[in-house]
């Protein structure tokens, strides 16, 4: 990997993954069915991957934002039966400055209670592969001969582990502003 | 956004192709074939990256995990009486100069630079270092003359990479470690999987070192101390990010540190001062923030000239 990459995926990991839980609160609360919202995060991630220049990013989780934002206007053009629906649905959502705030950022002190408490969700062994990479440094050959267990065993259950995780990491905690405000819109229509 | 796959079919394929190349056994077929993987929607390109950044953010159980493990207790939290939050990006200019037997690479004073060795692993130097570098065809030697170096590794079991300081020798196969040479008892601080450790006179005697552990070599014995999560090796990196992280340090150990990063010097012109204990996270470039920190939580005056930022006010002969 290189080192400019390296870079990219430790900033997102600091500064847009832990905001992934407001913005999918914030789809899933306002229009979008939970397979488009799982699409439009891909989506965004690869526009992420894009980007030249971290430091010019002076606030990741507005840049994060805006991207979904941009995302989901695109979609709602090309959907044109309920364009004007849609253009009220983006009026209804939040704009930049309900985006967390720089001193909202997780600290790495929370940041480490989160990914403790994912790894609390996990089945044992999934969990125990997991730390047996990530903290002895074992590689799977030496995971699957500690554990008794095939390679692809192994593979599936690290596999199965990561999944668990982004999905615990992805909800985040229960949020307390979940509930909608009016001006309903019909789901339905927003789904191809 | 339409694909043939769902976004969780994608995340699956995602994770596994990550899992597949963070598992130790990654060859350059495989890689070949992420490529066209990843060319073959924009899906995939985003569902790998986050991938990567989840594996990425699994660092942190790291080295807490062993912190922890090796305590029997936590220790109480403690409180953060300054909450400062600053990220600097380090300079990406390598200073690279190709010599007969493998490269060199220097950071001037006051920067930190970020490099790309040879084998594929990564460096990034504080302020004031100097080191080679020698990919041979059975091990990747580094020899860190001066300063302090940060290692990501790449796994290669065939060539283990040995950073030499002084008489202190660090061996890793695939791993994230620090190495610092700033005074006569070299240390390293490990980030991420296990290193072994040892002093050039005892090549015997081979301690090993988790992440989140910490080793200081002085008249040959290792001593060896397990960072908690209160102090997490992070912590003693945060310079890597352009950050000085402070976890109770002196005000005269803060502002020597400041001063290693800048031409305006900071004074402790108060040397009552001099011992008092500060917490919080700051931007190693901006020492007139710092100085109006500690100056209000200190409650003493702080004055800047051009050169330099005076703390406190001078008292007594």
């Amino acid at each position: 990997m290189s080192l400019d990459r390296l870079k990219l995926v430790h900033w997102i990991a600091a500064h847009v993954m832990p905001h992934e839980p407001t913005v999918r609160a914030w789809l899933s609360r306002s229009l979008v069915s939970k397979a488009d919202v799982d699409d439009l995060i891909q989506e965004a991630y690869c526009r992420l991957s894009a980007v030249q220049s971290i430091e010019a990013i002076a606030r990741p989780d507005g840049y994060f934002f805006q991207i979904v934002r941009n995302l989901l206007r695109e979609q709602l053009r090309r959907a044109q039966l309920v364009r004007i629906d849609a253009s009220a649905a983006l009026e209804d959502l939040p704009m930049g400055d309900e985006a967390p705030s720089p001193e909202r950022v997780t600290s790495a002190r929370e940041e480490w209670t989160r990914v403790q408490a994912a790894m609390a969700t996990l089945p044992p062994r999934c969990r125990q592969i997991l730390q047996m990479r990530k903290i002895d440094g074992l590689s799977q050959r030496d995971i699957a001969a500690r554990l008794g267990v095939s390679e692809s065993i192994v593979e599936n259950d690290a596999v199965k582990g990561m999944r668990l995780i982004m999905q615990h990491m992805g909800q985040g905690p229960k949020h307390p502003r979940s509930q909608r405000k009016g001006g309903g819109i019909d789901r339905s229509k927003l789904r191809r | 956004m339409t694909d043939r796959n769902s976004a969780a079919d994608i995340e699956n394929a995602a994770n596994r192709w990550l899992w597949l190349r963070e598992s130790g056994d990654w060859t350059p077929e495989q890689a070949e074939a992420l490529e066209v993987w990843l060319a073959d929607s924009s899906a995939h390109e985003g569902a790998f990256l986050r991938a990567e950044a989840a594996w990425a953010t699994l660092d942190r159980l790291a080295w807490d995990g062993a912190a922890i493990s090796n305590v029997t207790r936590l220790p109480s939290r403690r409180r953060r009486i300054i909450a400062g939050l600053t990220v600097a990006a380090a300079a990406v200019i390598a200073a690279f100069v190709l010599i007969p037997r493998g490269e060199r690479y220097v950071s001037p004073e006051m920067e930190v630079r970020a490099v790309a060795l040879r084998d594929g692993s990564a460096a990034t130097l504080n302020t004031a270092t100097d080191l080679r570098a020698e990919m041979g065809d059975h091990q990747r030697q580094v020899r860190l003359k001066s300063g302090e170096a940060f290692f990501r590794v790449r796994h290669d079991k065939a060539r283990p990479f040995v950073v030499a300081a002084g008489p202190l020798r660090v061996r890793a196969v695939g791993t994230a470690f620090s190495v610092a040479y700033t005074n006569e008892s070299p240390r390293v601080v490990v980030t991420e999987g296990v290193v072994e450790v040892w002093s050039q006179d005892h090549p015997q005697q081979r301690t090993r070192l988790v992440a989140g552990q910490v080793a200081a070599l002085s008249d040959g014995v290792t001593a060896v101390e397990t960072l908690t999560p209160n102090d997490p090796a992070e912590r003693r990196l945060a310079w890597r990010q352009g950050r000085i992280d402070l976890g109770g340090e002196t005000l005269k150990e803060a502002v020597e540190r400041f001063n290693r990063y800048n031409r305006v010097k900071l004074v402790v012109a108060d040397t009552r001062l001099n011992e008092e204990r500060l917490y919080g996270g700051f931007d190693m470039h901006d020492p007139a923030s710092f100085a109006r920190t500690a100056g209000t939580v200190l409650t003493v005056p702080v004055e800047a000239s051009a050169d330099e930022i005076r703390i406190g006010t001078h008292t007594g002969p």
